[in-house]
């Protein structure tokens, strides 16, 4: 009896595989930090960004391409304060480009504040609220806070960017989702049987693969008809995107599913009666899942990034849907770097999220083989 | 004695890229209800293969040429009903039918009890699972018409969780409620076989073929893991069939045993008989080969002279014979054996035994 207690003390000391994949994932500084920008990413992007962003989506402003208006912290008689404030802009024409251009108006200075009442919207597509979380003073009609600048039609790029992260980030997930689907079932299905419906498969992937992507692309996305309301091409796009992704996926899948299936335990379900579904899609899957994870988190940037792609050359999301990859089509032109370079401001973004989602799949790589060196 | 799965001249041939490997070549034994079948033989002789043709699980490439297996099936739920002869060889090996007596009719137990169960499941999960697939209990209608009513629905997951508890405790395992929720690398070696037993046992089979289920465990634990069987085979009565190398656990839990070499059945006999009166020169090499206490330390452990052959070269004639203490020069090496019965259900391959 008492070797038993002894036992069962141990094993409260000993960890379960997560925990050390949780501690070992904590110790990786720069996979921390990817993972708090992902999920702060996905938060303020994909769930708040009505809430983040000061201006809604298509809320137009008589500011057409206004260049970005900097944060002073300055009080209305130009003493340092410690509320952060922008400088109000003033229209003007240049007469020798007969060109608007806008100057900064140091005469208006407006305050920002927190959690302001501005324009009307449903968080999560539910709940009426007006409160943003900063902007300027809503009574006064003039002020306005342009942080990165407006496009041409006058909104404020700054909310757009917020709002475009939503649908270039959500690409990532569906199309992983699909992809998980695809891949996982099939890499499995490869791997457990083997013989001509491994051959079959395995041909299939290297199709997909072997395909040279850029043109596969272009040619499924231009078969999107026009007519198709903006959502539909949406998740048609994220299907062609997950289309051409699955093949890494199934490969890896069935390799490690090639050297589960000869486990004994596979014997010993088959023993028991399970049949071949039950074996492959309840004992042999779980234990691809640590593999899969990462081969996921790494290949979601490639998907945000097909995506930005697409839109921008215009295959892809098209306005009133906006992406990251829409926003920077409007930078498509000489003219526009030439006169508001500050349409740019989206490639950081979209530098940032790939940059911490990488980070995050290496992270997670080393963290998932706890018992492995280093 | 009541006949439950008889094994008919059964050949599994394996069409290997060296050639053919005769893995089971014309082998016939039946299994008795509520009794213990021994197998022994060294490795590679054939014993897991047969067992698991018996299941319908034959390894690619392995296939069945010839022979059959007929399990005489009878309905757990309705002891009465007639007995079906199915023939198992005839089963489509993904079949729904198969399924059924895999795990519901026969359970399996392994050699390796550490990689017997899926390493993300708790015992209590692999247990259900096994009730789920197989085990039904009766449908209460109400208290007076249950007991006419004969209809079966599958269990609930309350009543998985209850049976596996208490099939845990049937098995030996301490503090089952908290084992049920145990995963496998949780549990000590012994336990883990215990656990298999428990799914094998948690369906109630007619026969339960336990392939080697105490090489991987230590002397104490396979001693442990024996009582228990035998424990269980009298509360159940239930059908073993026992897969072993080793001599002395064949000894202690068979009744009738079955001696393969090289794919072949050498020699069947009751246990005892076997034991006392071993007819085929292989058999009793093996019976020499077992170290006893109390033999002078002097002497050397008799072994079998030469080598296991080459599976695709066989010998001519007898397969034993380049090994045979009793060669028969002119004849051995000519003449195939046939199988024989030289004494009453004491059967044996070899040539001292035929009027040649």
């Amino acid at each position: 009896m008492a070797e038993q207690n002894g036992a069962a003390e141990k094993e409260q000391i000993s960890q379960s595989y997560w925990s050390l994949v949780w501690w070992k994932f904590k110790k990786s500084k720069t996979a921390v930090i990817g993972g708090i920008v992902v999920i702060a990413f996905y938060l303020f992007c994909g769930l708040l960004a009505e809430f983040v962003a000061p201006y809604t989506l298509q809320q137009q402003t008589e500011y057409l391409e206004a260049r970005p208006q900097p944060i002073v912290f300055k009080n209305k008689e130009g003493n340092f304060s410690l509320r952060p404030a922008v400088y109000g802009l003033d229209e003007e024409i240049d007469m020798a480009t007969r060109k608007r251009t806008y100057v900064v108006n140091k005469e208006n200075i407006y305050p920002l504040r927190l959690f302001v009442r501005a324009e009307p919207y449903k968080l999560f597509g539910l709940i009426p609220m007006k409160i943003h979380f900063f902007g300027v003073n809503p009574d006064n009609s003039d002020a306005h806070v342009f942080l990165f600048g407006t496009d041409r039609l006058g909104r404020d790029i700054f909310s757009r960017i917020i709002y475009g992260g939503r649908l270039s980030l959500l690409v990532g997930l569906i199309g992983q989702a699909l992809t998980l689907i695809l891949g996982l079932s099939l890499g499995v299905i490869s791997g457990y049987y083997g013989g001509s419906v491994d051959i079959l498969v395995q041909r299939l992937t290297e199709f997909v693969t072997a395909f040279p992507r850029e043109p596969l692309f272009m040619a499924l996305a231009a078969a999107i008809p026009p007519k198709w309301s903006p959502i539909a091409v949406y998740f048609m796009l994220t299907l062609i995107l997950a289309f051409v992704q699955w093949g890494g996926l199934a490969r890896q899948v069935r390799s490690l599913i090639l050297s589960l299936r000869e486990q004994e335990y596979v014997l010993a379900a088959t023993s028991f009666g399970a049949s071949d579904s039950r074996i492959m899609f309840r004992h042999l899957m779980p234990g691809t899942m640590s593999h899969v994870i990462v081969i996921l988190t790494l290949m979601i940037p490639s998907m945000i990034l097909s995506e930005t792609a697409l839109s921008w050359l215009g295959l892809g999301l098209r306005p009133p849907l906006t992406s990251w990859g829409v926003l920077l089509q409007e930078v498509g032109s000489v003219r526009a770097i030439r006169f508001a370079p500050w349409l740019l401001i989206p490639v950081p973004f979209v530098l940032l999220a790939i940059l911490s989602f990488n980070m995050l799949g290496d992270g997670l790589r080393d963290a998932l083989d706890p018992y492995g060196g280093r | 004695m009541e006949p439950l799965v008889e094994v008919k001249n059964l050949n599994v041939e394996f069409d290997v890229r060296d050639g053919i490997v005769h893995a089971v070549d014309g082998v016939s034994f039946t299994v008795h209800r509520g009794r213990t079948l021994g197998v022994i033989g060294e490795s590679g002789c054939g014993k897991s293969i047969t067992a698991k043709t018996i299941m319908q699980m034959v390894p690619k490439p392995g296939e069945i040429t010839s022979g059959e297996v007929l399990f005489h099936y009878r309905d757990k739920y309705d002891p009465e009903g007639d007995i079906e002869v199915i023939n198992i060889t005839n089963l489509d090996p993904d079949g729904r039918r198969i399924r059924k007596i895999r795990g519901g009719e026969i359970g399996m137990i392994f050699q390796e009890p550490m990689s017997s169960l899926t390493p993300v499941y708790t015992s209590g999960t692999l247990i259900g699972e096994a009730l789920h697939l197989h085990r039904l209990v009766p449908k209460t209608v109400g208290e007076e018409m249950a007991q006419n009513i004969k209809e079966y629905r599958h269990v609930t997951d309350e009543e998985a969780r209850e049976i596996s508890i208490e099939m845990l405790r049937k098995v030996g395992i301490p503090k089952p409620e908290q084992r049920v929720d145990s995963y496998a690398h949780q549990l000590s070696g012994g336990q883990r076989q215990r656990v298999m037993i428990a799914i094998a046992l948690s369906c109630r089979p007619a026969m339960l073929i336990a392939d080697e289920p105490t090489t991987a465990l230590d002397v104490s634990i396979e001693a442990q893991i024996l009582d228990l069987m035998a424990d269980l085979q009298e509360t159940v009565d239930m059908a073993i069939m026992f897969i072993t190398h080793d001599l002395g656990v064949i000894a202690e839990v068979a009744d009738e045993i079955v001696v393969m070499y090289m794919g072949k059945q050498v020699e069947t006999a009751d246990a005892t008989e076997l034991y006392y009166n071993p007819l085929h020169p292989y058999t009793r090499a093996l019976l020499k080969s077992i170290p006893q206490i109390g033999k002078r330390s002097t002497q050397r452990l008799a072994s079998i002279k030469g080598m296991v052959p080459d599976p695709f070269n066989l010998p001519s004639g007898c397969v034993f014979h380049p090994r045979c203490p009793e060669y028969m020069p002119g004849k051995c090496d000519r003449i195939v054996p046939k199988w024989t019965e030289v004494e009453e259900g004491h059967y044996a391959r070899c040539l001292l035994y035929e009027e040649v």
